[in-house]
């Protein structure tokens, strides 16, 4: 596990240009997560659910060393997030989709339920279809993840992508566009 | 897609042509992409693919926390006006927006100011909500609660105006270790006091923590942003395991340190009361621990022990009184159905302890451990306590003057000063009155070389204390009476009945000339050692004085000083008067003033009288002998409070010792009105005191009394509640008490009392246009308490002697008599009939405690208790279906009332209302409510009182500088 200094280190450099320092940074961030969603299962009774927020502020505050990050630009905070609310529910997708058929979800994240609303399968095909996006556009994919994994609005996604909000608007109905026409595809070919 | 210029054009042409009519797109395509059919299919297929995807993705999944500011970069700036407030200071900036230090031109008074987050401000359910709740929070007036004044909107901006509230938090202070068991029992007794108070109204902080509780310089505990963690969290609530507020707050992230977060916050259950509980377990641990209960390196090593860990009980002082031990492992029980269920019982352990400590505290000073120091010390520093022993030693080996020293006592948190410091004759002790944790007020006595103040025992109710002149003992008002205790030991003395009084001195030769009642009373005189009191002085009415309070001997033991208050301005100020001589007042005054005079004796033979003028201290050349002021007024940098309705003016002085307090002590009672439900709550400032505030039987007007803070004049005031005029129905000059109601609202019965006459029912136009009737009382003293709906009868309390009933005066010449209603051998008051006046619910005191009875009007003898365990102040609610009452512990509630076919009571389970706390003890009715359930009642927060004493030995030095600075 990197410590904190690298981990306040790895987020400088990507702001300071390196592209490789985010995901470095995102994978440090969910091992965390993964560590911090172990303990809470360890104490905790069965059936009982963590909120998937929580676990990426949790995970991300204790990892980031906040005297050392200037927090003028929170694209980084977001993109992490983002990313991180992404892999958590895709997870959970796919450790519910290889579950029992009927069987309760309770098994994702090392077996924490994440009290994450019944989210089926469509979102494994989802994020598959959102990587082949990425491939095409990287924007439009980090939008989809601001915008659907991470909640944010219109406004908020601009100012983190900086970009007018009218060209949020406007990649956002593409990305819908495409990611809908791929995953109809998708399904058309699994029939 | 080849290759991301392809995609790029693919992009702008998708783009451009969905923002045409579906119509048009395909002909755009063909003219605008008419070299690359490809290019053409793929837009054709995602604008095909966008027709159909309807909400798809829509809806998101997660919710990460929205920023609020980039960087705590002030949105306003100081001189920055909002309406009518005026930016100060940026006071701090977090998830809970951004917080400044403003003016407020209004009330002129200092606010902070809130504003709220944008992301919170721009959703109009969280925003409906926090206003909502906001609202519900600025009714709760408590002395240890952070005031929530308003939230306003102004240029776009939403703003919370709260209670600015000096001085550092808990947090800062347990920075340096551990508090004295003693002082940190102080602080967690506010504590339960306010969240005891918010409890009550169904209001939980879900926040609490040493950084929301603050410690104003002068000590006086307030607990900040009170419940309103819950508005500030998302709708969504995708937020369980976060505490709703915290120091690290990150853009708008909120993280907390998660210590005082209770077991099943942490768990994102549902919240109550218990997390409170909880939470305040953790504080007061931290308090007396010096550490926190519960502690990680992380915030999810916080949440572990939270839930599983035990704290360090080792860690707490080993003389911890073994009942706080056992309180803190019940609020610190994990499992809430375990834990102490109710902050009311903290309070009451917390209560006992210090108890049992004052009365192990009994002994002298010096065989006090360190540890449980000095609870009530007001001596702020040890340079200050070592000084004041310099003095004193001075003051008792030397003739010569004592040096000029300034210094200040403070008053603990947990104190309220209930009335001026008195400085002892000698000018080795101060006197004063103070309230402990909201206990009845008690005497103390600050010895200057002790380092703490003592409570004399058996003291409780004292205000107003004056000394003996021979600094021995203290003379004091309690509970009716004029009494008097020695400051070395043995019991307190009553030395004659004083209603209510308003100031007393004692003369060397031991006569005591005091104010016996607040109105209508000159000065009477008793000799120390008891007896009958004989008047000293006697109110004019031709002048219009409504009373003589303050007195203050001079010299010779004979002539004493006192202030007359009367409407007439030229009237009002200092005179002189004879023990041997009761007189009234000379005709014109020694001079003229709205404060009251002492004497103080300089060097030599000189003397002056010093008074309270403009806030500071007017120092008058004054020759006892012959009783003229011999100079100009000098006036000298010292502030002092000016008197009040209830208080003599924060000025005390001996040859060499002079106290003195900035500000005077808050007093008053303001008319507030609130929805019974607990919204809305409406106060309205008249300033002054005010009294039995009654709705006119259409609700369009409130009758009330109004003591003037200036004249002394008590009014009757009738206030129209749409127009919101003012009419006074009294004669000015005369007191007006007990209004009630005709049925038809057109006039008021009430007790008439004037300067020389006996007190006698009045019937007055409640239209203030004069005119005046009275009706005949059959006992020595009626009291109206209603009017019986028919018109017929007026209700009252008849007096005579120990014999108190209900009667019934005919107000109509019909020939009917006055006759009891109800005569049992007991005390029965405040009889109010039901609007189909076949009831009637009354103060009953049979067991000899004041208890709510109804019963039928026919005489019937179907009493029915409605208080088990007691009540006053009775009050039907306008259908006559509810009667409201006073709990014992000054509650309001109201019970449902039914009748059997045969007419006779039946009373169901009463309910508390969601109000503050009216308090017990008043006289008459302190509340009414309308007939859509809005309750009038009278507010009693006050505003804190002042807690520093500033001492001045060697004072007269300042009045030779302050002379030769005149003669420049």
């Amino acid at each position: 596990m990197p410590g904190t200094e690298d981990i306040t280190g790895l987020l400088l450099a990507w702001r300071g240009g390196e592209v490789t320092a985010g995901h470095r940074l995102v994978e440090a961030v969910y091992d965390e997560l993964r560590r911090v969603a172990r303990r809470q299962l360890a104490r905790e009774r069965p059936n009982h659910s963590l909120s998937p927020t929580a676990l990426v502020n949790e995970a991300y505050l204790k990892l980031v060393d906040q005297r050392r990050v200037q927090w003028q630009n929170r694209a980084h905070f977001f993109a992490v997030s983002a990313q991180l609310m992404r892999r958590i529910l895709v997870d959970h997708a796919r450790a519910g989709a290889t579950a029992k058929r009927g069987a309760a979800l309770t098994l994702s994240l090392d077996g924490v339920d994440v009290g994450i609303p019944p989210v089926d399968a469509e979102i494994l095909a989802l994020d598959a279809a959102l990587a082949k996006l990425g491939h095409v556009d990287a924007r439009q994919s980090r939008l989809v993840e601001l915008r659907y994994f991470a909640g944010l609005t219109v406004e908020e996604t601009a100012a983190v992508l900086d970009v007018a909000p009218i060209t949020v608007k406007r990649d956002w109905a593409l990305a819908r566009a495409w990611l809908f026409r791929e995953l109809k595809q998708g399904r058309h070919e699994e029939q | 897609m080849r290759n991301s210029s392809e995609w790029e054009r693919v992009r702008l042409l998708f783009q451009a042509a969905l923002e045409l009519p579906a119509g048009a797109r395909e002909s755009y395509l063909s003219t605008a992409c008419p070299d690359d059919a490809r290019v053409r299919d793929e837009v054709r297929s995602l604008l095909g693919a966008h027709g159909e995807a309807g909400a798809f993705l829509e809806t998101p999944v997660g919710r990460i926390s929205a920023p609020t500011a980039a960087t705590p970069a002030f949105t306003l700036q100081p001189g920055d006006r909002l309406g009518d407030f005026t930016i100060v200071a940026a006071l701090g900036a977090g998830g809970m927006g951004e917080v400044y230090r403003a003016r407020d031109a209004r009330l002129d008074r200092d606010v902070a100011i809130k504003l709220l987050p944008p992301a919170l401000a721009a959703d109009p359910q969280r925003l409906a909500r926090f206003e909502r709740e906001s609202r519900l929070l600025a009714s709760l007036n408590h002395p240890h609660i952070g005031a929530i004044h308003s939230v306003e909107h102004v240029d776009g901006l939403h703003l919370l105006v709260l209670e600015l509230v000096d001085g550092s938090t808990l947090d800062e202070r347990v920075v340096g270790g551990p508090l004295p068991v003693r002082d940190a029992l102080a602080i967690a007794r506010q504590l339960t006091a306010a969240l005891e108070a918010a409890h009550e109204r169904g209001i939980v902080h879900r926040d609490l923590k040493p950084s929301n509780v603050k410690l104003s310089p002068t000590g006086s505990v307030k607990l900040l942003d009170f419940g309103l963690a819950k508005s500030h969290a998302p709708h969504d609530a995708d937020t369980p395991l976060l505490p709703a507020a915290a120091p690290h707050t990150i853009e708008g992230l909120v993280l907390g340190t998660c210590g005082y977060m209770s077991p099943e916050q942490a768990r994102g259950q549902p919240v109550d009361r218990r997390a409170d509980i909880w939470a305040f377990g953790c504080l007061l641990f931290e308090l007396l621990s010096g550490r926190p209960a519960f502690r990680g390196n992380t915030p999810s090593d916080t949440i572990a022990a939270v839930l599983e860990r035990s704290p360090d009980w080792n860690a707490l002082p080993p003389e911890l009184p073994a009942g706080v031990r056992r309180l803190l492992r019940r609020c610190l029980e994990k499992d809430a159905e375990q834990r102490l269920h109710d902050i009311a019982d903290a309070r009451i352990e917390i209560d006992d302890v210090l108890r049992g400590e004052d009365e192990a505290q009994a002994g002298p000073v010096a065989t006090r451990s360190s540890r449980r120091r000095a609870w009530l010390a007001p001596i702020v520093t040890l340079a200050g306590a070592v000084l004041v022993w310099w003095v004193w030693t001075a003051a008792t080996t030397s003739e010569t003057p004592l040096p000029l020293t300034r210094f200040t006592w403070s008053l603990p948190a947990n104190t309220s000063l209930e009335s001026p410091p008195a400085v002892s004759p000698d000018g080795r002790a101060i006197a004063f009155s103070a309230s402990v944790s909201g206990e009845p007020p008690r005497l103390f006595v600050h010895e200057m070389h002790a380092l703490d103040a003592r409570a004399i025992p058996r003291t409780e109710g004292a205000k107003q204390p004056f000394w003996s002149p021979d600094s021995r003992a203290v003379g004091y008002f309690a509970r009716g009476a004029l009494m008097k205790v020695a400051i070395d030991g043995g019991a307190p003395v009553k030395i004659c009945v004083a209603p209510d009084g308003r100031g007393a001195a004692w003369s060397p030769s031991g006569t005591i000339v005091f104010s016996p009642a607040s109105i209508f009373a000159g000065l009477s005189r008793v000799s120390a050692a008891g007896g009958t009191p004989e008047p000293a002085t006697l109110l004019d009415a031709a002048h219009a004085e409504n009373s003589h309070r303050w007195p203050a001997f001079l010299p010779d033991g004979i002539h004493f000083l006192y202030f007359v208050r009367s409407v007439i301005t030229e009237r009002r100020g200092v005179y002189v008067g004879r023990i041997d001589r009761p007189a009234s007042a000379p005709g014109t005054p020694l001079f003229r003033s709205e404060t009251e005079g002492v004497y103080a004796p300089l060097e030599g033979d000189g003397g002056a009288l010093l008074s309270v003028g403009a806030g500071q201290i007017d120092f008058r050349p004054f020759d006892a002998r012959r009783l003229v002021l011999t100079g100009d007024p000098i006036r000298l940098p010292l502030p002092a409070g000016g008197n009040t309705p209830r208080q003599a003016s924060m000025l005390s002085v001996s040859a060499d010792v002079l106290a003195h307090v900035g500000s005077p002590l808050p007093y008053g009672q303001r008319l507030a009105s609130i929805w019974r439900s607990g919204e809305d709550l409406h106060i309205d400032e008249h300033p002054g005191l005010v009294s039995w505030p009654r709705l006119s039987p259409d609700g369009s007007r409130l009758v009330f009394q109004r003591l003037d803070p200036v004249t002394g004049s008590p009014d009757l005031w009738v206030e129209h509640l749409e127009r919101h005029t003012l009419v006074r129905v009294n004669q000015l000059g005369t007191s007006a008490q007990l209004p009630v109601w005709s049925p038809d609202g057109s006039r008021l019965a009430y007790v008439a009392a004037a300067t020389g006459q006996q007190p006698a029912l009045a019937v007055v136009a409640a239209d203030g246009t004069g005119a005046r009737s009275t009706l005949p009382c059959p006992r020595n003293r009626c009291e109206p308490s209603d009017w019986s709906p028919d018109g017929r009868w007026l209700i009252v309390h008849a007096i005579a002697g120990p014999s108190s009933d209900v009667w019934m005066l005919p107000t109509r010449e019909d020939g009917s008599t006055a006759r009891p209603l109800l005569a049992e051998a007991f005390v029965e008051r405040d009889a109010r009939v039901s609007s189909d006046g076949r009831l009637v619910a009354y103060v009953s005191e049979e067991t000899g405690s004041p208890e709510i009875s109804v019963q039928t009007i026919d005489g019937l003898k179907q009493r029915e208790v409605v208080s088990a365990g007691g009540g006053s102040q009775p009050v039907w609610s306008r259908d006559g279906r509810e009667l409201y009452f006073v709990d014992p512990a000054g509650l309001l509630r109201r019970t449902p009332v039914s009748r059997t076919p045969s007419g006779r009571p039946v009373l169901g389970p009463s309910t508390r209302l969601n109000v503050p706390a009216l308090g017990t003890g008043h006289f008459g009715t302190q509340y009414d409510v309308s007939v859509d359930g809005r309750l009038y009642f009278l507010d009693r927060r006050i505003d804190d009182p002042p807690r520093d004493v500033g001492i001045v030995t060697g004072w007269r030095a300042l009045v030779k500088s302050a002379l030769s600075g005149t003669r420049h």
